[in-house]
């Protein structure tokens, strides 16, 4: 068995793995330095493949793209950011936002930085953003609610499909970099895929539905909207996690725009339900208005 | 650490130096928010970059969303860069290529099976429709080291990598056993590595 995972090192240099292929072995990259040297030359050999093929660009390619990196502002250097406020009380695993591709979506960025996750340290993952807005606006917001500080986060989405956000970031693991284009298995990627996930789904008033996801394994829930209607003015949607006794625990708040994947904030491992209410922007401690949707987890 | 890069071809030329040095410079600049290095950067590489996504995703008007959110996503990520781990072609390409890859499955998930694969199914690695293609100087060493691959290296590498089908489908589209399709690829790859010299 641990012969087939080190085997694979070829077909994820090239990116023939499904992604919970991808997710596996990029666990196992993270701990086995003879394949991220392998992976690392095995990917170059494989670029090197793909420099034979070249083809003129469109005419207005260039001035798109020139266009388009305008509005979006590099990342800084790994390891000279500040750590966010939120470190401290962010969970485990939090906030990653991208999510599996699916056909009807194409364009998505997550909002907001993805914090560590339990198995390795990842400085600073940040996911890049289709930019039809300025970046300032697609960065997640840090929210007091309550003294609490919740993240707020979500995923907007266009047409076709929802970018897994291909970040090339060094990931340092026990001293070792992995230095390719990783993509960071997000929280929502990861619950979605895994093997004892649950999924309950609803309708919204108002038109639009609610799907959403649990993995008592992984601990986490995700919700993923469709055709979710606006809130009103000076209103947001937030999230809650309902426990076995009835009582509802904030779960963070969900971004604008009718199509949406969100990790939900917290330990959702035995979670009763998951709740949606319209609450003040910023969030509320604890529900004002009747939520107008409370999925009951299996 | 080692490193690898593939060994530099002699195609520079002293006004457009499209050497590993020049690329990885230009990602610097870029990264600290220097747009005229990134348009730069994007006139030595984007028919490379294009070029690997038009041959993975097919479709011309996905293709040039795609190549956008390459770009895009180099820009952004640009100080990511790390050369000591590889060169900056390659990493560029990485980027591009995952996207071209996520796409072309993405829009496939609505397709019948069938027709995903017939439409991605290639004939040659060379692309050898109209628009195409600017034969590099460099071409004829890659072309070389490609020859010495066996035919089912070759044909396995061409699925997985230029038309971004999975291991499993590879095997499934070859009539192989998964792990055959998974060793031909590997194989291929180091074939081509040790072939075209990529140095530490």
């Amino acid at each position: 068995m641990s012969d087939d995972i080190h085997a694979l090192s070829g077909a994820y240099a090239v990116d023939a793995v499904d992604d919970v292929e991808r997710a596996r072995f990029e666990r196992h990259l993270a701990d086995c330095a003879a394949c991220q040297d392998e992976v690392a030359s095995l990917s170059e050999a494989a670029n090197a493949m793909a420099t034979i093929i070249e083809m003129a660009p469109p005419a207005g390619l260039r001035e798109r793209v020139m266009r388009e990196i305008k509005t979006v502002r590099p990342l800084a250097p790994l390891g000279d950011q500040p750590h966010d406020v939120g470190d401290d009380v962010a969970t485990p695993g939090d906030l990653t936002t991208t999510l599996r591709p699916r056909p009807e979506d194409q364009h998505g960025y997550a909002a907001g930085p993805a914090g560590a996750d339990g198995r390795s340290e990842v400085g600073r993952v940040e996911q890049e953003g289709s930019a039809d807005r300025p970046d300032e606006e697609s960065s997640g917001g840090l929210r007091a609610v309550g003294g609490t500080a919740e993240r707020r986060f979500g995923l907007r989405r266009g047409r076709d499909r929802v970018l897994a956000g291909a970040a090339a970031v060094l990931i340092a693991v026990g001293g070792f970099s992995v230095w390719r284009a990783v993509d960071q298995p997000t929280i929502a990627e990861q619950v979605v895929a895994a093997a004892d996930a649950t999924q309950v789904r609803t309708t919204l008033p108002g038109g639009g539905s609610a799907v959403v996801w649990r993995s008592a394994s992984l601990g986490r829930a995700v919700i993923q909207t469709t055709d979710l209607s606006a809130p009103p003015s000076g209103r947001v949607y937030q999230l809650w996690l309902q426990d076995a006794a009835g009582g509802l625990r904030s779960a963070g708040l969900l971004g604008p725009g009718a199509d949406q994947t969100v990790a939900l904030e917290g330990d959702a491992r035995a979670a009763k339900g998951v709740g949606i209410s319209v609450e003040p922007v910023g969030g509320s401690v604890q529900p004002t208005t009747e939520p107008l949707a409370l999925l009951v987890l299996t | 650490m080692t490193q690898f890069e593939v060994v530099s071809s002699g195609d520079d030329s002293p006004d457009e130096p499209t050497g590993a040095p020049a690329l990885a410079e230009l990602l610097r600049q870029s990264a600290s928010g220097d747009e005229d290095a990134f348009g730069r950067l994007y006139d030595l590489v984007s028919p490379r970059v294009y070029g690997l996504v038009r041959r993975v995703v097919r479709d011309p008007a996905q293709s040039d969303e795609v190549t956008q959110e390459a770009f895009l996503a180099i820009w952004r990520t640009s100080s990511r860069f790390d050369e000591s781990r590889g060169s900056a072609l390659s990493w560029m390409l990485t980027i591009a290529h995952r996207k071209a890859v996520d796409r072309v499955r993405s829009a496939e998930a609505s397709r019948s099976r069938d027709d995903a694969y017939s439409s991605r199914e290639p004939e040659t690695t060379h692309d050898a429709t109209a628009e195409t293609v600017v034969e590099r100087l460099d071409a004829e060493r890659v072309h070389r080291a490609l020859a010495t691959l066996t035919h089912a290296q070759r044909r396995a590498l061409e699925l997985a990598f230029l038309s971004g089908y999975t291991h499993t489908e590879v095997a499934a589209l070859l009539d192989v056993p998964l792990g055959t399709a998974k060793t031909r690829i590997r194989d291929g790859l180091i074939r081509l590595r040790d072939t075209l010299g990529v140095t530490t």
